[in-house]
């Protein structure tokens, strides 16, 4: 087994870059240290923390934080991402669940559509070169980072009455159209390692008139399957390094349960332009990588 | 809301949380205590094997693939929910399963 390579650690930059070591033979790339580990990890954690607190997936965050900051494939950073919004879902969507806040008979029929969408999308993801899907994420991040900065919280903005019994019933055209955008939502996840709430959920209470707190439910509880669609796809094209994922997957649940406890005592307006600027830092840092 | 919800689904998911966790988090720890251990990737052939020789590399891949796996487990818990009560329920969480092992074939394949 050849010895892998790492970059040293450049304490005079601000953020360090360090390499993740040589591709193994499924072609995936191995960390080389337990830094390593705790880096992405650390990551993690921020990232689930402040999506937790405005409202957004950590995959948001994680991903060009992985491919930015330690250097990690943007692919095998998406396939990460992926494994962090199935740890998500399964932890914060037992919990819904317990609770009777998702309606899974609609999120059923919705996961059908993300679901042939993340299936659509990990497969493309596979043929597009990793510059492509960069330049695609920094601009899904510009446009979250518009959506976010503007003033109120956006994806109840769509939202009725927060109650806790299902919606009015909706038409089958408002349905079918739902189920349109969910697609969407699925292939941007299978693309770019996203949870795809950010569409889902102002799709339930737009277009479907959902409860706000039933439609972040729903969509939580949805999230799990359709990021298993896509992460197998990646898993089985060697994509999918474990040794990045893991500490990802923890690291986002961490930072996810960390920001429902701060959620009380932060100014949440204020952290959603931080969090606007962060976006727009990251795509911006995203866009000088490919110059 | 939801006429089938007698906690099958919610078990599933706990299980599979509490299993994928304690693998991860054994994993790291394997990794940061014992660095002289391998951290490849594992093949899923060889995983119960490595996992008892205690490779770091053995346990987190068993996290993610029991991360990956609870979804579908969750479905086919939802499906069973619904038997009885909403066949619509059933067929979507039973052909939402086929789709995730269909996938998942398929991609094997085109390997």
């Amino acid at each position: 087994m050849p010895t892998p390579s790492t970059k040293g650690v450049d304490v005079t930059t601000f953020f360090a870059t360090v390499d993740c070591g040589q591709r193994t033979g499924m072609g995936a790339t191995r960390m080389t240290e337990p830094l390593q580990l705790l880096l992405a990890g650390g990551i993690a954690v921020f990232a689930g923390t402040i999506g937790s607190l405005v409202g957004v997936g950590g995959g948001l965050i994680i991903v060009p934080a992985l491919t930015v900051f330690l250097g990690v494939p943007f692919k095998i950073a998406a396939g990460a991402s992926l494994v962090g919004v199935i740890a998500t879902s399964n932890v914060a969507g037992r919990r819904y669940l317990v609770r009777g806040l998702v309606d899974r008979p609609l999120g059923l029929l919705l996961l059908v559509a993300t679901a042939l969408g993340a299936l659509s999308g990990g497969y493309v993801a596979a043929l597009l070169d990793a510059q492509v899907l960069s330049a695609l994420f920094a601009v899904v991040l510009i446009g979250v980072a518009l959506h976010v900065g503007r003033s109120g919280d956006p994806v109840s903005r769509a939202a009725g009455p927060d109650a806790a019994s299902l919606a009015a019933p909706y038409g089958r055209r408002t349905l079918a159209a739902a189920m349109g955008i969910s697609t969407i939502a699925g292939a941007l996840s299978g693309l770019l390692g996203i949870g795809g709430g950010i569409i889902n959920v102002p799709t339930m209470c737009g277009l479907l008139h959902v409860p706000f707190r039933i439609a972040v439910a729903t969509s939580t509880y949805m999230l799990g399957a359709t990021a298993a669609a896509s992460s197998s796809v990646y898993y089985a094209r060697g994509q999918l390094d474990p040794l990045i994922a893991a500490p990802v997957a923890l690291g986002i649940a961490i930072g996810a349960y960390m920001g429902s406890r701060l959620a009380p005592r932060v100014r949440v307006a204020t952290l959603r332009l931080v969090f606007a600027g962060l976006c727009v830092v990251l795509a911006v840092q995203l866009i000088l990588k490919l110059i | 809301m939801d006429p089938a919800a007698s906690g099958v689904t919610a078990a599933v998911l706990r299980a599979g949380s509490v299993a994928s966790i304690v693998a991860l988090v054994g994993g790291i720890g394997l990794a940061l205590t014992r660095p002289q251990l391998s951290l490849a990737v594992v093949p899923l052939q060889e995983l119960p094997h490595q996992i008892v020789a205690l490779q770091p590399g053995a346990w987190l891949t068993a996290g993610v693939a029991v991360l990956i796996v609870t979804p579908a487990l969750a479905l086919l818990a939802t499906a069973s929910e619904f038997a009885g009560v909403d066949k619509r329920s059933v067929a979507l969480a039973l052909g939402l399963v086929a789709l995730l092992i269909t996938s998942v074939v398929l991609a094997a394949i085109q390997n």
